[in-house]
């Protein structure tokens, strides 16, 4: 390989390296991000996949998300880099709503269940579903 | 309209209202003639449970939006309350904790501002009758006296209030509630949704499912979309009050009269009719509120049986109150998580609110538009703030009974919801605007009902005792006016 074909190479390399990213961040929908976002943050717990992708299409109608590049651009980010949801306010209130939209604390947290969505707004659809109150815990009887 | 006078015009379906006429009517001849004015529309309960689901119902445009009736001139500052037949009945979170004793005595015991002209033991027994109607839900043991017992047995306290119970006894008590915490009287138990504003299942207290008879007593005429803006004086008695309804403009006559509108309202009419009390429409306020979160080392916080499970006392009371606000802290029992694998739960949120007290620079004006007052509020007093860094201070060690990991507090909360102090109760009119009867100290035949009262602004919920003064109040209308 001679010394005009190798910089060659290693300059197309550099580019791709550069913009094929650049392009998967580009190309990447704000529901994968989010997808990939609450996948990583949960991977220790056995997700509904199809779940997870209706509570993003129905966390996301009416979202200001939708009309806000600079949210878009911030999901995305977030994403790409792996932030950690704590770290990010458009992220802990993402996967905060995900966990609390699912029968995880119902079944008590027990990470050996798959967690199934069932549903944001829960509050008039599903009256009494407050998974921390007696109804879930009822007082010891001695 | 059957008559052009009554005698009695009562404006306003609210708390200060209803419970005024319940008093009222329980007392009046049977021939006695009352009208009500209400401003607002019924929406009823079921119709307000369909819009939160995201249906349609004509009812949802029948009252204005809150934020749409009055100027705000400092909208950094939003006041909340409800349109509407039944008012803030409509909205409210149903916490009815007593005031304390001390409450009624700032200036004697502590300097502060200035003592009310009635004391809690003229009130104790208006208490009493406000919680049979409520149905209030609550402990044996209370840091305020109680001769009564509450009608409904206590809610359940968590894993944590527990051990903040066990630790001081009648300072950590369960919350008493207009929650029902059995059901009760057409009422359903509460179980928690945390959606007080407009419960899912019924559970709590409203005017519309109060079953008090007030508003079907044959007594009783009840206009809706009537919207009084001035009262007519003559020779410090109010002879007609006059109001606006489908575009046209009404005057009813009436020997007593009695405003139950809210704090904003009750002043802007009376300003609007030439009230000259220097303290009319003065001192608007309420109480300030933070949350503070409470991370806890491998202790779950789970099983309460409602929004508001507990209360604290253990910064309300003491010498401090010569310098800072009282706090009162609510144990809250939303579905609230801390985002960390194992420790969902080790989390308790205190909801802490602190007193305030009236001050010149927070006032309600009349506008260019009688019907909208306009409101000025610069912010609380450093009373309030001196309140916040004490319970600062002293948090930690009130909960070293628990294995706290950290502290967060939130910034401070926009609104409590209350509307306090516009008509202050005294016992002259050179101190405040109406006696201890609510009576107007000039304006001998007119009731001002409500929250406006407060001589000062306890870091207690307000309905009950703003409920237990309009019944305290109409037990002496047949001995106060001659009728």
């Amino acid at each position: 390989m001679n010394r005009r074909y190798f910089l060659r190479l290693t300059g197309l390399a550099g580019a791709a390296l550069v913009a094929l990213p650049s392009l998967g961040f580009m190309s990447t929908s704000i529901k994968e991000a989010a997808i990939g976002v609450i996948t990583k943050e949960l991977h220790y717990l056995k997700l509904d996949k199809k779940g997870v992708e209706q509570f993003v299409d129905d966390y996301f109608k009416g979202h200001y998300i939708q009309s806000s590049l600079k949210t878009q651009i911030n999901l995305k980010s977030c994403y790409y880099l792996g932030v950690d949801a704590n770290e990010s306010r458009l992220l802990s209130k993402l996967v905060h709503n995900y966990i609390t939209s699912t029968d995880f604390f119902m079944n008590r947290m027990d990470e050996s269940k798959t967690v199934k969505y069932i549903g944001i707004n829960k509050a008039y659809k599903m009256p009494c579903y407050n998974p921390f109150s007696s109804f879930y815990y009822p007082p010891k009887v001695s | 309209m059957k008559d052009t006078s009554y005698d009695l015009v009562v404006i306003g379906t609210g708390f200060a209202s209803t419970f005024f006429l319940h008093k009222y009517l329980s007392k009046a001849p049977a021939k006695a003639s009352v009208l009500v004015l209400e401003k607002g529309h019924f929406f009823p309960h079921m119709e307000r449970v369909k819009e939160r689901r995201g249906e349609k119902t004509p009812f949802a445009t029948l009252n204005p939006d809150a934020q749409e009736t009055y100027e705000n001139l400092t909208p950094e500052k939003r006041w909340m309350f409800t349109q509407g037949f039944g008012g803030s009945s409509n909205c409210w979170y149903g916490c009815t904790p007593r005031f304390m004793p001390s409450d009624f005595k700032m200036k004697s015991l502590y300097g502060v501002a200035n003592d009310w002209p009635l004391q809690y033991d003229d009130l104790d027994p208006y208490y009493s009758q406000v919680e049979d109607l409520m149905s209030i839900s609550g402990p044996e043991m209370t840091p305020f006296p109680k001769k009564t017992r509450y009608p409904l047995p206590p809610h359940l306290f968590t894993t944590v209030d527990k051990i903040l119970h066990n630790k001081y006894g009648n300072l950590y008590i369960n919350q008493p509630t207009a929650r029902a915490s059995v059901a009760v009287n057409g009422r359903n138990a509460c179980c928690a949704s945390a959606v007080c504003h407009v419960c899912p299942v019924n559970a709590k207290f409203t005017i519309e499912n109060s079953n008090m008879g007030v508003y079907e007593d044959p007594r009783v005429e009840t206009v809706y979309g009537a919207q009084v803006f001035s009262l007519d004086f003559e020779q410090n008695k109010v002879r007609r009050a006059n109001y606006f309804k489908d575009g046209k403009e009404y005057k009813v006559a009436g020997e007593v009269f009695a405003l139950g509108t809210n704090a904003i309202f009750n002043s802007n009419i009376l300003l609007n009719s030439g009230d000259t009390n220097p303290f009319t429409g003065k001192g608007l306020g309420e109480q300030v509120a933070l949350e503070a979160s409470v991370y806890l080392d491998n202790l779950e916080n789970v099983g309460g049986s409602t929004w508001v499970n507990a209360n604290g006392y253990m910064l309300y009371d003491g010498d401090h109150r010569k310098d800072s606000a009282a706090c009162l802290m609510e144990s809250n029992n939303a579905p609230y998580i801390r985002l960390e694998r194992g420790k969902w739960r080790h989390l308790i949120n205190f909801r802490m609110i602190f007193e305030d007290l009236p001050e010149a620079r927070n006032f309600v004006a009349p506008s260019a538009d009688r019907l909208k007052p306009a409101i000025t509020h610069k912010g609380p007093s450093d009373y309030s703030m001196k309140g916040i860094e004490y319970m600062k201070a002293k948090l930690p060690g009130v909960l070293s009974c628990l294995p706290v990991e950290k502290i967060e507090y939130s910034p401070l909360i926009e609104s409590e919801a209350h509307i306090l102090g516009t008509t202050r109760m005294s016992n002259s009119a050179a101190e405040g605007v109406v006696d201890k009867h609510l009576l107007h100290h000039q304006y001998r035949n007119l009731f001002v009902l409500g929250s406006g009262s407060f001589t000062t602004f306890t870091p207690a919920n307000p309905t009950l005792t703003l409920s237990a003064l309009s019944m305290h109040a109409a037990d002496k209308v047949f001995n106060s006016i001659p009728v």
